[in-house]
């Protein structure tokens, strides 16, 4: 009975060790990552936040493969790298969408295929998952940022690590940055 | 253990049954000692603990949430790991003084609370990955605390997570494989650990998640369209068939086969069921009968026919029975893709009395056997298909109090004649 004790308790150590290094490992992306800052477009309001969350969407969560240097024979599910350059007035736009890693050395965001929409006019869309795609906050917060994104007024910041993979590093609302802290 | 009021009850009565001259007086302690030995079957004492753990839990949660708001990120965390360390403490205590009704329940507690922290971090510090994997990760703590504690509860607890996580796997909005190679091993896993519990709960859990998985799995991986779908239906029929042979061939060595072929015998009789009704709908699409879908249907038969030839040579199946399933299963895959018009009906009055020839084998075979699952399962099936066919046939020809009244009169008919067949067969074994 005394190892089962001990064991118990050895495992409720294990299980804190993993809490912990959720948060840690979340810490260090968050911060060592090159920053991204993109524009938020609203969404419904009906589906703005379900619970105390607000859903993210950004320009790049939806691409017109014909627009841009592109891969073909995209399919739900494959992972998707969307290469990105500054434009004039400074914001990050996508410049070509692949399959694989870029070698080059600029800026790209890795996502997953969400869905392949293929309309009658010779267009052809994705919908890419990045894993940015809520922003949790408590109900009155939540109702403020909602106003915020329809007003235009809100863009995310994002920290992508070296591979491509994006957290969320915090917001820019009026152009005040508010960046998360533990 | 039994509980220590039962034993004080049985000792009373004891007592009071040698003072009649019922029971000899050297026997007494005997039996006293044998009863200590006995594990309990509902234990009062468990599942009021087990109660108050996770009234306990609610009221934690509640707090929590009702002052989350007010808390800094790092109070959060201190209060949530708190709460961890306190069940899992409370439970390690009990188990260090042999009290393992409340080191099952506060593990209980502690496994619960393991999962709300990760979900509470991960909102807290905004972290999102692909979502199943969080209670994938609940559920190896949960696994690894019902093991150490030897635990019914928290393994019936585990099972649930694993489903779940399975379900949401298949769910999600973009597809992982994981779930195709791993659920499997966790089933295993977490089946074989049911054995060395004993735990049957467990094992019906796990049957019902491999009941969610074979359709979801045949979806995700072979593209065939979910419900009522000709091909799929009885594809997943026929799987069910095999894993319930399978099962049965290997009963000897699978705690809680009986559960198991049961779930997987009345999903396939369902499955049956349905079939029909692609059978009357008749719009079955051809160009979607692929050679895919022959391959797996034909290796499916095979296998079966492989399963039923081993049951019957081990003597565990009658031949007309092995003979029935085989005929059953093949004209349950290949029945819907029958397209010509004139021979549809045909067919479906073939599967019609296919299905009430499986019905009355079921209760028959219930009935002799004394197996009262198999009664109901067979009596339910019969029901359900006597409904259909009436329904089928009087629909449109019978003004709607007519047609209730007769379908009433109908299954009271047919309950009478099960009544006396019932009566006939005891009467045959009795004499």
């Amino acid at each position: 009975m005394k190892t089962r004790a001990l064991s118990l308790l050895a495992l409720s150590a294990v299980l804190t060790g993993f809490l912990l290094w959720m948060v840690w490992d979340h810490e260090r992306a968050r911060s060592n990552g090159a920053e991204l800052v993109l524009d938020m477009e609203p969404v419904d309001p009906r589906s703005l936040f379900r619970g105390y969350y607000v859903i993210i969407r950004t320009p790049l969560h939806r691409l017109n493969l014909n627009e841009y240097d592109s891969d073909n024979g995209f399919e739900k599910g494959d992972p998707v790298f969307v290469s990105l350059s500054t434009n004039q007035d400074g914001n990050w736009t996508p410049q070509a969408i692949s399959k694989n890693q870029p070698q080059t050395d600029g800026m790209w965001i890795q996502g997953r295929v969400k869905g392949v929409n293929k309309p009658k006019d010779e267009t052809q869309w994705i919908r890419i998952q990045y894993n940015i795609e809520s922003y949790f906050a408590d109900k009155d917060s939540a109702k403020e940022l909602e106003k915020k994104i329809e007003d235009s007024k809100m863009r995310i910041i994002l920290s992508i690590d070296a591979k491509g993979n994006a957290v969320i590093r915090g917001l820019e609302i009026d152009g005040k940055r508010l960046i998360d802290r533990l | 253990m039994r509980a220590p009021f039962y034993i004080k009850k049985l000792t009373d009565s004891l007592d009071q049954w040698i003072e009649a001259g019922w029971v000899p007086e050297a026997s007494r302690s005997k039996i006293i000692e044998h009863a200590k030995a006995q594990k309990s079957g509902t234990n009062l004492v468990g599942v009021l603990a087990i109660l108050g753990a996770v009234l306990l839990g609610f009221a934690a949660i509640s707090f929590v949430a009702s002052n989350w708001a007010n808390m800094g990120k790092m109070m959060r965390m201190v209060v949530m790991l708190s709460a961890l360390w306190a069940a899992f403490g409370i439970a390690a205590i009990a188990a260090w003084r042999n009290v393992m009704v409340y080191a099952h329940a506060f593990g209980l507690l502690g496994a619960a609370l393991f999962g709300a922290a990760i979900m509470l971090i991960a909102q807290t510090f905004n972290i999102q990955a692909y979502y199943p994997g969080g209670v994938l990760i609940w559920f190896f703590g949960a696994l690894s605390a019902a093991i150490i504690l030897r635990s019914n509860p928290i393994l019936i607890f585990s099972a649930l997570l694993a489903g779940l996580w399975m379900m949401m796997a298949f769910e999600g909005d973009v597809p992982d494989t994981t779930q195709y190679w791993l659920f499997p091993l966790f089933a295993i896993g977490v089946g074989f650990t049911a054995s060395r519990f004993k735990s049957i709960a467990t094992i019906n859990i796990l049957a019902i998640s491999i009941l969610l998985f074979v359709p979801a799995y045949l979806v995700a991986e072979f593209d065939y369209r979910p419900f009522t779908d000709g091909l799929l239906l009885p594809l997943s029929g026929a799987v069910f068939i095999t894993v319930a042979l399978l099962t049965a061939s290997l009963k000897r060595f699978i705690f809680g086969s009986g559960a198991i072929i049961g779930w997987m015998a009345i999903s396939a009789l369902l499955v049956g069921f349905l079939v029909q009704l692609v059978l009357a709908d008749g719009n079955l699409d051809n160009q979607r009968i692929s050679d895919q879908w022959h391959l797996h249907t034909v290796v499916l038969l095979v296998l079966i026919a492989g399963l039923l030839l081993w049951l019957t040579l081990k003597k565990q199946m009658k031949p007309v029975l092995a003979i029935g399933i085989l005929f059953g299963t093949a004209l349950m895959a290949y029945a819907p893709l029958v397209q010509a018009p004139t021979w549809n009906l045909p067919i479906q009055m073939l599967y019609g009395a296919a299905f009430f020839g499986i019905c009355v084998a079921l209760l028959i075979s219930g009935m002799t056997t004394h197996k009262n699952s198999l009664t109901w399962i067979g009596g339910v099936g019969f029901g359900a298909q006597a409904l259909y066919v009436y329904f089928e046939t009087f629909k449109d020809l019978l003004n709607t109090s007519l047609f209730f009244l007769v379908g009433g009169l109908l299954l009271l008919g047919i309950s009478l004649l099960a009544l006396r067949l019932n009566k006939q067969i005891k009467q045959e074994a009795k004499s």
